[in-house]
């Protein structure tokens, strides 16, 4: 992957984009409308401004964590469909520290961030036990799993951590020394930005520089392999599971000391499940997830405006989006299949 | 073969000026082929020569960067697998294109399924499968499923799969690598009746021999080029491998006698399963001592391959225990094994030899990747593990070979080699080598055997197991036979014969237990 020319690397990505765009423009073509103000909503008004282009920033860092957070489990074999749940408990867990104790804003930031982390790691830790120990296929405990944590913690706010007087589910709110500090005027982009960054170098570092990435690289690429030359392929799936769970609670942990300043219930619009496009998107390779959660969020961002700025409807341009998206992704799973699919018979010639 | 094809045969494929560069390889250049009707026509060469390559350009599967092809006198664009099938060219890949999950003959009919309605005629498909399966000779049941069958079977299906396709021309890449003697000599059986029917064979291979006994005519490769055409009739295994490698080789094994030292390995009543449960090795007890090479003969599925999975950590015992240096070593994992000085060059490169899609260094260090000098602590050594991967290039002669590119771009016999080099790196005391050298060429053969003679004698314990007789032969100081998951006979090295090895390998109870 890495091996390869960085021409080879990013002309297929920019091949696909165009083909959708393509597409895309013939759909609304044929509904009537012209495409070249709907391309510039999606893809450019989000550059507009400095609000707009904040609010990108805002929307990056959750689909930045969530990528990493898909991808160390990707890179050992494990498809993590659990993010979204481990991010809620990770969320609630930090939402907790930051209005249950009290204490200097650092030491408070800091406990949230390691008790979400800790939180989603546990949660993460649990289906990797069973994928590890019994067989059982982490696809589908983990989705199951999902539903458990976000019942719950439906629960818990509309119970025991209840605001005294809210009218929705929504816990406490945390100290307002226990906000992230922000780095723009007049916006909310947040300093977890910062946090998120350095998290996909560190993934990097830790798959391509230290022993427990390369056992996790060589478990995902060809785990007989991975045993055959003594590494524990249990241990290995375990370790990425938790360092998995990690980041999905602080993902959880960053959105509430970042931006919602509250646990709300329902609050991610499925992160979890955008961290998979993202990873794939971004090849599941630690530096480009940055990149790949960056367009996401200005897709996002864009297809906002565009369903208020263009005569052409929310739903087209939820189509739109998805049109993209896939055409983008699909190379990006192709490649990532291809290199992953391990031969079980005969030998080469 | 039977009838010798003169020059006034037609050409059915002629390739000229084929030129093919991969990143920082040139695969081929300037190479032709040109192949007679009715004729095999053996492609040989060293390990990264390029035969696949310009077969796979055949097939449709790479694109040559200059040359051309011609079929018939008129120029052709092949330019997939399935224009090379229109054509009437097949290729069986060394490895097999097959779904494990699907049938013989789900298989061989896949892409052309016959309907009934709507449905898939799965009767038609069988009954086609046997037609096909009796009218060419080649035995496979229709209605089993590929991944409970042979190698040798799921190779008759590639071969048959191309063969319902209406093929004329048929490249066999390395067939002969992972068959059993017996299987090969039933291939070349029903290659015969093929050329009867006008067909024309490719047969890449690494066995001189073979292509002496089964070929019209034999084209050599070097370094990507063409180096020539020679009857084969006309010429000598020594000459072809003159022309293979640029010198002479020695195909004998000198090695003196041995001097065994302590017992570094010791196996007592081991018994291990199938992956099914049913018994594979049913008490096998044997030692190896420092200083010499045990080797174990056997047909194929008689257990060697399980004994060697239990030994090395891959496949767990059911009873019996096996002490390396004394140690107690039926239970430790597989890295522990490697800590008290084992090494492992395993029976199957691609599925647990190495990873295909990860770099060439990343290969080259597994099971030394966690301890100095290759890591510090938590931290791998990057730099070092370049130079190491390169050290073992260079030393082991790896062509095509650069530390951060995938393994899988590798020829299949330098994959091989990367493995070998890996494995002898640590000089272990206990090396346990499967089929070592399958697909691997004369010359690397010949370095390969110097080396296990070279640390036999500097005190390191060999177990070798090899379906070629020859091989085992040739190197072992002690020889185990295996019939029925059991050691049937040992025998002296230089007191075996090929011929009581043959007897004890089918299990002919009087081949007495010779001197150990
Ligand atoms: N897909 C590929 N990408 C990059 N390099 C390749 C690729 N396929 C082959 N090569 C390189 O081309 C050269 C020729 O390879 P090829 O597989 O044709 O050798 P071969 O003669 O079949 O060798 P062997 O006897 O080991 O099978 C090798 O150096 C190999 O590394
Ligand atoms: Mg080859």
């Amino acid at each position: 992957m890495r091996q390869r020319g960085l021409v080879a690397e990013v002309i297929p990505p920019v091949l696909s984009l165009v083909a959708a765009l393509a597409l895309s423009g013939l759909i609304i073509a044929a509904l009537g409308s012209s495409p070249l103000p709907v391309y510039k909503a999606l893809l450019l008004s989000p550059f507009e401004s400095l609000a707009t282009f904040s609010e990108v920033l805002v929307r990056m860092v959750p689909l930045l964590l969530s990528g990493l957070a898909v991808a160390v489990a990707f890179r050992s074999g494990v498809f993590n469909l659990g993010v979204e749940g481990q991010l809620y408990l990770g969320a609630l867990a930090a939402a907790w520290v930051g209005f249950a104790l009290a204490g200097p804003g650092i030491v408070l930031i800091l406990a949230a961030l390691l008790f979400g982390a800790l939180v989603g790691a546990v949660y993460a830790f649990l289906p990797g036990l069973l994928r590890a120990y019994s067989g059982a296929s982490e696809i589908v405990t983990t989705i199951m799993l999902n539903y458990v944590a976000i019942n719950l913690t439906t629960y818990l706010v509309t119970g025991p951590f209840r605001a005294p007087n809210a009218a929705t589910a929504d816990s406490e709110p945390i100290a307002a020394t226990a906000h992230l500090a922000r780095f723009l005027p007049e916006s909310r982009a947040h300093v977890g930005l910062f946090i998120a960054l350095a998290l996909a170098v560190g993934l990097y570092i830790l798959l391509y520089q230290t022993t427990i990435g390369y056992e996790v690289r060589m478990t995902g690429a060809n785990p007989r392999f991975a045993e055959y030359g003594g590494i524990s392929v249990r241990r290995t799936v375990l370790i990425a599971m938790l360092l998995s769970g990690v980041l999905a609670g602080l993902l959880g942990a960053i959105e509430v000391l970042g931006v919602q300043y509250r646990f709300r219930s329902g609050f991610s619009p499925g992160y979890g499940f955008d961290g998979i496009t993202v990873a794939l998107l971004a090849r599941v390779e630690p530096l480009a997830i940055p990149f790949a959660a960056f367009l996401f969020a200005v897709l996002r961002a864009g297809a906002s405006i565009a369903a208020v700025d263009t005569e052409v409807s929310r739903e087209v341009v939820d189509v739109l989006q998805a049109i993209i998206i896939l055409f983008v992704t699909a190379e990006g799973l192709w490649s990532f299949v291809r290199r992953r699919h391990v031969v079980t018979a005969g030998q080469r010639g | 073969m039977e009838e010798q094809h003169g020059a006034d045969a037609a050409p059915v494929v002629v390739m000229r000026g084929i030129t093919k560069e991969f990143p920082g390889v040139i695969a081929n250049q300037d190479a032709q082929f040109d192949l007679r009707e009715g004729e095999v026509h053996a492609l040989v060469g060293e390990n990264g020569a390029g035969k696949s390559t310009l077969m796979k350009i055949l097939f449709g599967l790479y694109t040559p960067d200059a040359g051309s092809i011609t079929m018939g006198g008129s120029t052709v664009r092949i330019d997939s697998p399935q224009t090379a099938i229109d054509l009437g060219i097949g290729m069986v890949h060394q490895h097999f294109m097959l779904i494990p999950s699907l049938t013989v003959a789900e298989n061989i009919s896949l892409g052309m399924e016959q309907k009934r309605g709507p449905f898939y005629d799965l009767d038609a498909a069988i009954e086609h499968a046997r037609q096909l399966s009796t009218t060419y000779g080649l035995r496979v049941d229709p209605s089993a499923r590929i991944r409970d069958i042979s190698v040798g079977e799921r190779q008759r299906v590639e071969i048959l799969k191309s063969l319902a396709r209406g093929v004329r021309v048929l490249i066999l890449d390395e067939p002969t690598a992972v068959l059993t003697p017996q299987e090969a000599d039933e291939l070349f059986q029903v290659l015969r009746g093929l050329l009867r029917q006008g067909m024309s064979v490719v047969l890449i291979t690494h066995k001189l021999r073979e292509v002496m006994n089964n070929s019209d005519r034999v084209t050599v490769m070097r370094a990507g080029k063409y180096v020539g055409t020679v009857d084969t009739a006309a010429t000598s295994t020594e000459e072809l491998a003159r022309m293979m490698v640029g010198r002479d080789i020695l195909l004998r094994v000198e090695k003196g006698d041995a001097q065994p030292g302590a017992v570094v390995l010791q196996a007592m009543s081991v018994t291990t399963e199938h992956d099914q449960g049913l018994p594979a090795v049913r008490g096998v007890s044997f030692e190896v001592r420092a200083g010499e090479i045990y080797g174990i003969a056997g047909v194929e599925g008689n257990g060697q391959s399980e004994l060697l999975e239990a030994l090395t950590g891959l496949r767990k015992t059911s009873g019996g225990s096996i002490l390396l240096n004394g140690v107690h070593i039926e239970r430790a994992s597989a890295r522990r094994r490697r800590e008290l000085g084992m090494a492992h060059i395993p029976e199957d490169r691609l599925v647990y030899g190495s990873s295909e899609s990860s770099s060439i260094a990343d290969n080259a260090v597994i099971g030394y990747h966690y301890h100095p000098p290759l890591a510090r602590r938590l931290w791998l050594a990057t730099s070092r593990r370049a130079r190491w991967a390169l050290d073992l290039i260079r030393r082991f002669d790896i062509r095509g070979a650069r530390p951060e590119a995938p393994i899988g771009s590798l020829s299949g016999g330098n994959i091989q080699k990367l493995i070998l080099a890996r494995e002898m790196s640590r000089e272990p005391n206990l090396l346990v080598a499967a089929q070592p050298t399958r697909g691997v060429d004369i010359g690397a053969i010949e370095f390969f055997h110097r080396k296990l003679v070279e640390y036999r004698d500097a005190g390191a314990a060999i177990l070798l197991v090899s379906a070629e007789l020859s091989e085992v032969l040739a190197l072992a100081d002690r020889i185990g036979v295996m019939f029925d998951g059991r050691i049937v006979a040992e025998f002296a090295g230089e007191e075996a014969t090929e011929q009581d090895l043959g007897l004890a390998m089918l299990g002919v109870s009087d081949a007495r237990r010779a001197s150990a």
